[in-house]
This record gives structure tokens, sequence and C-alpha cells, in this order.
């Protein structure tokens, strides 16, 4: 599978072995499990060897098609070598989404308050 | 050098500290020869008429890292402070902790990160295990100076702060519920509430409090070098406070918690120009005790007035923020060194 994050909607990065991803067409924040960065860290040349892997109930290949499907992930025309994840803890092929950071990704999160409700507002978490 | 400096929107320094800090950079820069524009973040696509960006707040920053040449040229990500600190407050851990990597997504994005204070410079570099952020003093002061501007002949205190930011509201709820009725029963102080507040008419009259919405810098100058003290009871938030290094530029002592004094402390840990304080009640009693004396009151304004000097002079910040450059363009120098022998 020759698969990247989407250019140039999408910024993406590592941290602490957590991955994170922003769509920043619509704002929205994705944050996602161990195992599930696990496979994201082989990008752009996830094997096609490891499609059935499984955590968590759900095998890598329906996991990346979930991601095209929602577009975080497109096909690439780069070529990259075929990679194997590190074997998985069974924390599942899952993300948190964060869909109020869209407010905070565009807006000074330090001075555009709305004055009844505060900053940011407590809402629009989904998993 | 051609940089590009950018942000949400169009700048409204007057508003808002945020955007005076991100204009004063633009004024140092333009001062140390550089050809600076400025576009809101939704008109940066392509860098590469630039020889180096600077992108102001963690949402412009993540934005831009998508920006054709964004990796091509040097980069600056201006943090203003640690926002996710300030958020494990106002929106709990979860999404404080979903901020805190995307801020770190900047720092390892960006050749060089920036903060107003050491210890949030200090705290990124721990992070990424190599020194790639700065501590720059945020604001200028010294631009526009009331200097001619006297005390006030009748005791006079001072909060300044817009009404639309988290931190804010939270003092001033303090202020009016406890401080300053409390300081008031032993005085015929005045306080001067700068910002967008809403004041009950009565509550005003009863308790000596007026509102100012808007006030031009001269005015604001005005009114702060008049006063006798500034109160701050920031109870949360991050980085330093323009509120802070305005009084006491302006020869006015502060009385303020430890949020209030962020990065405005001197090597023992004490405040510069002013007294720490965390609790209501204390707070007012060292106002009251300070507004009945001159003396201690004029200590503290000379140390906080010759301190402000020494860090946020425009000569200062104008060198600080060449500093910048040059760390920027050596990180970037290491970043494409390292790329083309990778490539190799």
């Amino acid at each position: 599978m020759t698969l990247a994050w989407r250019k140039p909607g999408v910024v993406s990065d590592t941290v602490d072995g957590v991955t994170i991803a922003i769509d920043l067409d619509s704002g929205r924040y994705y944050q996602f499990s161990v195992d599930a960065s696990k496979v994201l860290a082989t990008l752009p040349g996830i094997s096609d060897d490891v499609s059935t892997w499984e955590s968590g109930g759900m095998t890598v290949q329906a996991f990346v098609d979930e991601l095209v499907d929602i577009g975080l992930l497109e096909v690439s025309d780069v070529n990259g070598s075929e990679m194997v994840p590190e074997p998985f803890a069974g924390s599942g092929l899952s993300y948190e989404m964060f869909t109020d950071l869209a407010h905070i990704l565009m807006l000074d999160p330090i001075h555009d308050v709305d004055p009844p409700m505060g900053w940011p507002h407590a809402d629009g978490v989904a998993t | 050098m051609r940089i590009c400096v950018s942000d949400a929107g169009p700048l409204t320094p007057e508003r808002d500290a945020g955007s005076r800090a991100t204009a004063d950079a633009i004024s140092s820069l333009r001062e140390l020869g550089h050809h600076v524009v400025f576009l809101p973040i939704s008109d940066v696509v392509d860098l590469g008429d630039f020889d180096l960006f600077l992108a102001s707040r963690p949402g412009p920053a993540v934005h831009a890292i998508a920006a054709q040449g964004f990796r091509d040229i040097p980069t600056v990500f201006f943090g203003h402070d640690l926002h996710f600190q300030r958020m494990v407050v106002s929106v709990g851990s979860a999404k404080a902790e979903a901020f805190r990597r995307m801020e770190a997504m900047c720092w390892r994005a960006y050749d060089m990160s920036v903060y107003p204070s050491i210890e949030e410079a200090q705290y990124v570099n721990d992070f990424l295990g190599i020194d790639r952020a700065v501590a720059v003093p945020i604001y200028r002061m010294g631009d526009s100076n009331s200097g001619a501007s006297s005390k006030s002949p009748t005791p006079t205190c001072v909060f300044v702060g817009s009404a639309t930011h988290e931190p804010n509201q939270a003092a001033v709820e303090m202020l009016l519920a406890d401080i300053w009725p409390a300081i008031r029963r032993e005085t015929d102080a005045s306080l001067q509430l700068v910002g967008d507040w809403e004041v009950p008419a009565s509550h005003g009259v009863e308790l000596g409090i007026d509102v100012h919405s808007n006030l031009s810098d001269t005015q604001l100058n005005d009114l702060v070098t008049r006063s006798w003290l500034t109160l701050a009871p920031v109870p949360f938030g991050a980085g330093v406070k323009r509120k802070v290094i305005h009084a006491l530029h302006c020869g006015t002592p502060v009385v303020g918690t430890r949020f209030a004094f962020q990065g405005v402390l001197d090597s023992n840990g004490g405040a510069v120009g002013g007294v720490l304080t965390d609790d209501s009640a204390s707070m007012a009693e060292v106002a009251i005790e300070l507004l009945g004396n001159p003396g201690a009151r004029g200590e503290l304004a000379q140390t906080g007035q010759t301190w402000v000097g020494r860090h946020y002079s425009p000569e200062v910040v104008q060198r600080k923020w060449g500093e910048v450059i040059d760390y920027a363009l050596a990180a970037f120098n290491d970043r494409t060194a390292g790329r083309t022998e990778g490539d190799a």
C-alpha cells in the first residue's frame, strides 16, 4: 500500500509516541492510539503483508481504508519502501477526534473569547 | 532579508497584548533593516518569495506548515505563551494534552521557537533535547512614554485587561467580589478599571470604580502612571503579562499573583517592582499598607523602572530579535546540511 497524508490539507507529527494529524480544511484534530501510531509510522509504504494484522478487533486494512474515507490519507505516487510496523501492544486501531479545536486553530486562543461562554467551549469532543 | 510575518488575521494592537507583541516584533525587525511583509494566515500559500517566515501563535503556525516552500526557508514560531498550561484550567487535561502535542508539532517543525520567559523556552528545549527555543522580551517599553505625568493626588489603583481574556475575567471577578471591597473599607482609594468591563452603576459609585473602555496609548500611559498601584489578581494563565511590564515601566508598583509575575522575578524568586501574593485577603492587606506608605511605593517603583529599562527597552528587544534571526539561520543551515547529506 502506498499511502500518504493528504497534501496540502493535512499536517501530522508523532509526539511522545502518539501520532496526531490536523485536517486544515475542517479543523478536525485527530489523536491516534499507540498501535495506530505504529501503523502510521510506516507511511508511505505500509507492507501488504500486514494488512490482515489486527488490534482491538480492527484490521490494518480496514483502519487505513477508514482514514482514506475521511480524507486524512490518500493514495500516493511516492515510492516508499514497504515497512512493517512494530509489534502491536493491543491498544486498538483507533483515534480521538476533537472538532472544537477548529476555532482555536484559526483564531487567537488568547483573546477571542465569547464572554458569556468563556474560551474554549467545553463541548464538541467526539471519539 | 525579506521576512513574512503571519498571524490569524489583521493585527489589533489596541485591543490585545498578543497583537501588540507581534506588532512590536515587526517594528524591531524593520529597524534591523529587514523588509517585513505581514500576511494573515489565510494568505500564506507559497513562501517562495521570502527569506524567512515568522508565525505568530499556534493556530497560524500549524496552518503554515502546509504552505509551499515552508521547509525551504528558515522559520520561527512565536508562541506567545505555553497555551496548554493555561488550558488545563479552562478545558481540562485531555484537551490541554492534545494542545500540548500540537504546540510540540510547532516546536519540531520550526527552526526556532520564541517565548517571553526563560522558563517557557527551557521547557521547549528540554522537550526537544536541543536548544531550539529562546526567550525574548516581547513587549517594547519606551516607544511612547508618558513620563511627564505625575501621581494622582488621591489614592488610585488600576487594573488593565481585555474583558475577552478568560484569566482577566476571573481576576476582575475576584477583585470586585473580595479584594476591592476590603480595600475600600480601609481607604478612600478609587479603582480605574480599563477594558470593556460591566460594573453596575450603583456598585461603581459605592466602591469608587471608574470603567475605561477605550483608551489611546497616551491615555493609558497617563492613567497607569498617575495610579499609585496596579492590582493584578490573575488566578491562572501563562506567559509574561503586558499589564505588569507596562505598570513597572510607568513607575507603578504591582500587587499581583504568581501568575501575574511570571517572568518578572529576581534571582531570589521575589517579585520585581511589586509584591507577590496569591491570597485575596492578603492582597487587600498589602495594597492597603502600600497605599499608606509612599516611601515603600517609591522604592518599588524605582526598582521596577530600572528592571524594565534593562530588559524591555526598544534597543534590548531589537537586539534580541536580531539574535532570533541569527539562531534561526544557523538552525536552518544545520537542518538543510543534514538533509543534503541524507539525500546524498
